[in-house]
Formats: structure tokens, C-alpha cells, sequence
């Protein structure tokens, strides 16, 4: 027996037998957690606090995506940048949001720290640790942004200041973070650059260091305030092979130091075996595909993942045919119909349902 | 083996800076290569290694310390009038950054159009424009736009256009897919092997993704301490 779940319009989940299972994977403790949180869901008839049998918990769910939309007006049209993105996180876990250039990845991390330009029209809810971001104000969201969550950015070289050292503005970070006193912020910043690697180079500036140093440096900024969630835009793009890998293992140092849980943005599917427990695939905007990392990249259920994948270079360069639709105008029903080998008239029809086998999720009418 | 197009003969390169103490590094040492019809050597390194200035002498756009660089058996500083033009015209680069090396300020028709100028081409012999766009995939609503206002891919097949309207004999391509999407390289890489199947282009092909040498490469070779050593499949598995 099922029962689809709406709630303002938006298809939510939907019951199956005892279980509430919704969109885009989110797990029961979400669920929960919004329960016993006291301003963040009001009831509206929805079912929840259900269990789902069989599925082992692996900690509460730290930030929650929800129905997330935005849309840019603009004069060529309406740019359609995210569309009905639900994704979790769980404590300590880390997502890989893979996807193309401009399929939205990075709109959806501006989302989570409200640094969507103010003409950006948002809609959905946000949810971590229990408050809907959405609903915070300047003041409140600046707290959160450092402290609690933050972010290691693409571009070291645009992203440090380069009259300061990298000592001064790791320790800047851990000041804003409130984690310490300002002697005691410039000994915690040595410390963690001595974790990566970079001992006794406090004193430098940006100038002085290679591309892979100021990474670190930026890497060490983010996690000296000891955030609960760190978002990592890009990280590896344009490095070195070397340097990649260097990078990841950075990164995964300064996530274990502190516990914290990632939300990966890459285009680079290796990066993300590597680096991930769970994987969402986007494209156009949707999010098409979400599971964990091993199950989506061996046995992809969505053809766009799967069109990905063949296209890496070990599985032969297969190109994907077309190009990604424009964001203004979006073909109709499935956004991958005009690029997929299995799609059929039925295709156009309307959006996909989505569909999951207990571990994974994806949005396909699977005509084939 | 079809005829050898453009051949380096013991080209040496070195830097020097600093006016007081002189100091001089030397990039590359006595490389010796050659680039035939219809072939594909790759070069493949990590960055630093020398692999993009070796492109830039043999494409003729810096002079090399030692060494030279031969078009159709002729020195490049020996070419005058006619020969330098048919050598500027005949061996294209295309770079990393297909927006870096096409002007912002102008849309897609002019940026394709100054080309045909270049070869005299006026009037009616403008349809060209559209015959090679429909070679590089793309279809004529993007004439009207900005470099600004296309993908990375597109733009990189604008780049593509414009060298083909000069009919080519040689590409030198500097990492022409590192800038780009997974599937979107797939599809540049698959263009530039039916391209060089329907017209016999030799190619140049730097790259630090093996597979992306390995894909379109007859041959491979790397930049070891300035000395270009050619390698072999085996060789190649593991370097790479």
C-alpha cells in the first residue's frame, strides 16, 4: 500500500507500509530530529518518527535539504538554477554532490549559507541541527557561517588576502569561530598548519607559497573554528593529479579532527569515490540520483549517471550526445529525455517519479 | 608513414633572470621531434615540466635558445613573405581556455568571420561560417552571442572552428579538454579523432591525463629533466 505525501504543494514521499519514505532519500532520524526540534516542522498531517526496518543508522542527521527551489529572474527569462533539491547529511558522513558545469551544485551551496545574491527567489526549507536556515536572519546566519559552518573555496589565490599571512588569517578564522583568545587563536592556527603540513610557514604570505600550499592553507582556515559542517566548493579543480590527491587527504584530516560532516562539490567522479560515503548525482538542477557512493558509481540506476560514467576516461570517452539543457528553457517531463538512448515519447509526459530500492533513490519514468 | 609536417631538431630552451646576478634555467635540452600528416604525438608531464614551452617554439611563437624548428624542411627563420604566412596559417594552436582566447567584446559570427578576412575570403564565401560550425557540432543561433554567453564546451569548439577555417595542416593542442566537463571532453576528443581521420591534421597533444593521450596518441613522449624520452606502451601504463 502506497500513499503519496504532500505537504504545500510538493510531493514529499510517500507511505509504504509502515515506513514514510521520501524524496530524495531522506533517512527516518531526519525525520526525527525535526520532530523533537521545536519550531521546525509543524504538523500538517504528515507521518513521522516512522522507522524504515533493515536500514542501520549511522548517526543523526546533521543539515537537511528540503524541497530547496531557486530561480533567477532575469532579462533572457526565469533561470530555473535548483529545482525541488532534498538531500541529507548525516553526523561525521561525507556527500559528494557531482554534476556538470552549471547543473547547480554551487547554487545549492550558496543556499545552505545564504549567499545567494539578494535578487535570488528561494524557496524550501534548510534544516540544520535542528533550525530552518531559510528563516535566520543576517545577524544569526553570520554566526553560523565560520563558526559552524565553513567553506574551502575553489580559487586559493582569489580566496586568501594577499596582504596577510596565511598564519594571521587562519588565526582570523579561529577568532571569528569564538573557539579562542586572540595569542590563543594564532597558536591554534600554527598548530593546524603544522597538521598540514605547513610548519613554520605561518609567517608567509600567499605570494610565497605554491597553489597546493595556499590550498592548505585555505583547507586549514576552514577547519580551525571547528565546524559542524564543512562545504567544500571545488577543491581539486585544475590541480595536478599529485596535488589532487594531496588535497583529498587534507581535507579528510581536518574533517576527522574535528568530526565534522562534508558536503563535497565536484565534478570529478574519482574524487569522489574516494572521498565520499554518499553520492548525489545532479543534472539541470534536479537531483537525479542520490545513494551511497559504491552502489551509484558501480551500478548507476539513472541513465544520466550512467552516461557520466561511460564517458570518464577509463570506460572509453563515450560522449554523452547534446549538450545540458538550458536552464531557462527546460525541456518537458524528464530534463534528460532529449540525451537518454532509453527514452520514449512517454518521457515527455511530465516529471519522473521517483524511485528507490531501500538504499538509493532516482527520478525515472524507466519506459525501458 | 605519410610526409613529416613539422620536425624540432635538438631545440634547447633556457631562462634567465635577474640583471645584476644572471641566473639561467635551462627548461629544455636538445629535443628532437617530429609531427606527421594524419599522426598524433603526445606529450604528457607534470606541470612545469617544459611541455607548453616546447609547443609555443615549435608553434613558432617563442625562438628557442638552441636547436630549430623545421616547416616542410624549411627553417622558421628562414621563412619570408608568402612561406611565413602559409606556415602561420597552416599550423594552429588551441589553447586550455577557450574563453582566454576568444575576444569577449565580439560575437561568435565576428570572432569566425575576422578569420575568413585573414584569408581574403568576402560576400557570398561567408556561408563557410555556417559549414564549419556544423563540422564542430553546433548550430548557427550561437553566431549571435558572446564567448561570455556559451559553455566551456562550445566555446572551445568556437576555438576549433576558427582554426579550421585555415585549414590546418598541424593543431598544437595544450590541454584542450582540461578546462572542460567529463562528457563534454568526450566529445572533443571524439571531434578531434574524426577530424583528423577526414583531413590527415598532424596534431601535438599536451596533456597530463594519460588517458586523454592515450585516446588520440600514435605515439608518446614525456619531458624528463628538459630531455624528451619517448615512451613505450609498458613504459606508458606506468608513468601514467
Amino acid at each position: 500500500m502506497e500513499d503519496a505525501v504532500w505537504r504545500g504543494g510538493r510531493h514529499l514521499g510517500r507511505i509504504h507500509g509502515d515506513e514514510l519514505i521520501l524524496a530524495g532519500g531522506i533517512n527516518r532520524s531526519r525525520v526525527e530530529e525535526m520532530a523533537s526540534s521545536s519550531s521546525a516542522v509543524n504538523g500538517d498531517g504528515e507521518r513521522r518518527g516512522v522507522s524504515r526496518p533493515g536500514e542501520k543508522l549511522q548517526g543523526e542527521t546533521l543539515l537537511s535539504i528540503l524541497g530547496l527551489s531557486v530561480k533567477f529572474p532575469t532579462e533572457a527569462g526565469t533561470v530555473h538554477a535548483a529545482v525541488d533539491v532534498s538531500l541529507d547529511i548525516r553526523r561525521e558522513e561525507t556527500l559528494a554532490l557531482v554534476g556538470e558545469t552549471g547543473c547547480g551544485k554551487s547554487v545549492v551551496a550558496a543556499s545552505v549559507l545564504q549567499l545567494l545574491p539578494s535578487y535570488a527567489k528561494v524557496k524550501g526549507e534548510i534544516f540544520f541541527g535542528g533550525r530552518d536556515l531559510l528563516g535566520l536572519g543576517e545577524r544569526e546566519m553570520a554566526r553560523v557561517r565560520g563558526r559552524e559552518i565553513s567553506m574551502i573555496f575553489q580559487n586559493p589565490s582569489l580566496s586568501l588576502n594577499p596582504v596577510y599571512t596565511i598564519g594571521h588569517q587562519v588565526a582570523e578564522s579561529a577568532l571569528i569561530g569564538g573557539r579562542a583568545s586572540p595569542a590563543g587563536a594564532r597558536s591554534m592556527a600554527d598548530s593546524i598548519l603544522s597538521r598540514l603540513g605547513l610548519a613554520g610557514r605561518g609567517g608567509m604570505y600567499p605570494f610565497q607559497l605554491s597553489g597546493g600550499m595556499n590550498q592548505r592553507a585555505m583547507i586549514a582556515a576552514a577547519g580551525v573554528a571547528g565546524p559542524r559542517l564543512i562545504i567544500a566548493d571545488e577543491p581539486t579543480k585544475g590541480l595536478d593529479q599529485e596535488l589532487v590527491w594531496e588535497v583529498c587527504r587534507e581535507i579528510d584530516i581536518i574533517k576527522d579532527l574535528n568530526r565534522s560532516s562534508m558536503l563535497l562539490i565536484t565534478h570529478d567522479l574519482e574524487v569522489a569515490r574516494r572521498t565520499a560515503d554518499r553520492l548525489a548525482v545532479m543534472y539541470a538542477g534536479e537531483v537525479v540520483e542520490t545513494g551511497p557512493v559504491a552502489d551509484v558509481l558501480e551500478r548507476p540506476r539513472h541513465p544520466y549517471s550512467l552516461a557520466l560514467l561511460k564517458s570518464l576516461p577509463g570506460q572509453g570517452f563515450h560522449p554523452i550526445p547534446g549538450s545540458s539543457p538550458s536552464a531557462v528553457r527546460r525541456p518537458p517531463g524528464c530534463l534528460f529525455h532529449p540525451r537518454c538512448s532509453w527514452a520514449e515519447p512517454g518521457c515527455r509526459s511530465g516529471p519522473p517519479p521517483l524511485r528507490s530500492d531501500g538504499r538509493r533513490w532516482w527520478r525515472c519514468w524507466e519506459r525501458c | 608513414m605519410l610526409g613529416t609536417l613539422l620536425r624540432g631538431v635538438g631545440i634547447g630552451k633556457a631562462f634567465s633572470r635577474g640583471i645584476v646576478r644572471r641566473r639561467t634555467r635551462v627548461v629544455l635540452e636538445d629535443v628532437t621531434l617530429e609531427i606527421g600528416e594524419g599522426r598524433t604525438l603526445g606529450l604528457v608531464g607534470p606541470s612545469g615540466s617544459g611541455k607548453t614551452t616546447l609547443a609555443r617554439i615549435v608553434a613558432g611563437l617563442e625562438t628557442p635558445t638552441a636547436g630549430r624548428v623545421l616547416y616542410r624542411g624549411r627553417d622558421l627563420r628562414d621563412l619570408r613573405g608568402g612561406e611565413r604566412k602559409a606556415f602561420r596559417r597552416r599550423v594552429q594552436m588551441i589553447f586550455q581556455d577557450p574563453e582566454g582566447s576568444l575576444n569577449p567584446r565580439k560575437t561568435i559570427r565576428r570572432s569566425l568571420e575576422e578569420v575568413l578576412d585573414l584569408r581574403g575570403v568576402r560576400g557570398e564565401g561567408r556561408g563557410e561560417v555556417r559549414e564549419v560550425l556544423e563540422v564542430v557540432g553546433l548550430e548557427a543561433e550561437v553566431l549571435d552571442r558572446l564567448p561570455s554567453q556559451l559553455s566551456g564546451g562550445q566555446n572551445q569548439r568556437i576555438a576549433l572552428a576558427r582554426a579550421l577555417i585555415l585549414e590546418p595542416e598541424v593543431l598544437i593542442l595544450d590541454e584542450p579538454t582540461s578546462a572542460l566537463d567529463v562528457s563534454v571532453q568526450a566529445q572533443i576528443l571524439h571531434l578531434l579523432r574524426d577530424l583528423q581521420r577526414e583531413r590527415g591534421i598532424g596534431y601535438l597533444l599536451i596533456s597530463h591525463h594519460p588517458e586523454v593521450v592515450g585516446f588520440l596518441a600514435d605515439e608518446v613522449a614525456a619531458i624528463r629533466g628538459g630531455r624528451l624520452v619517448r615512451l613505450e606502451g609498458e613504459v606508458r601504463g606506468d608513468l601514467l
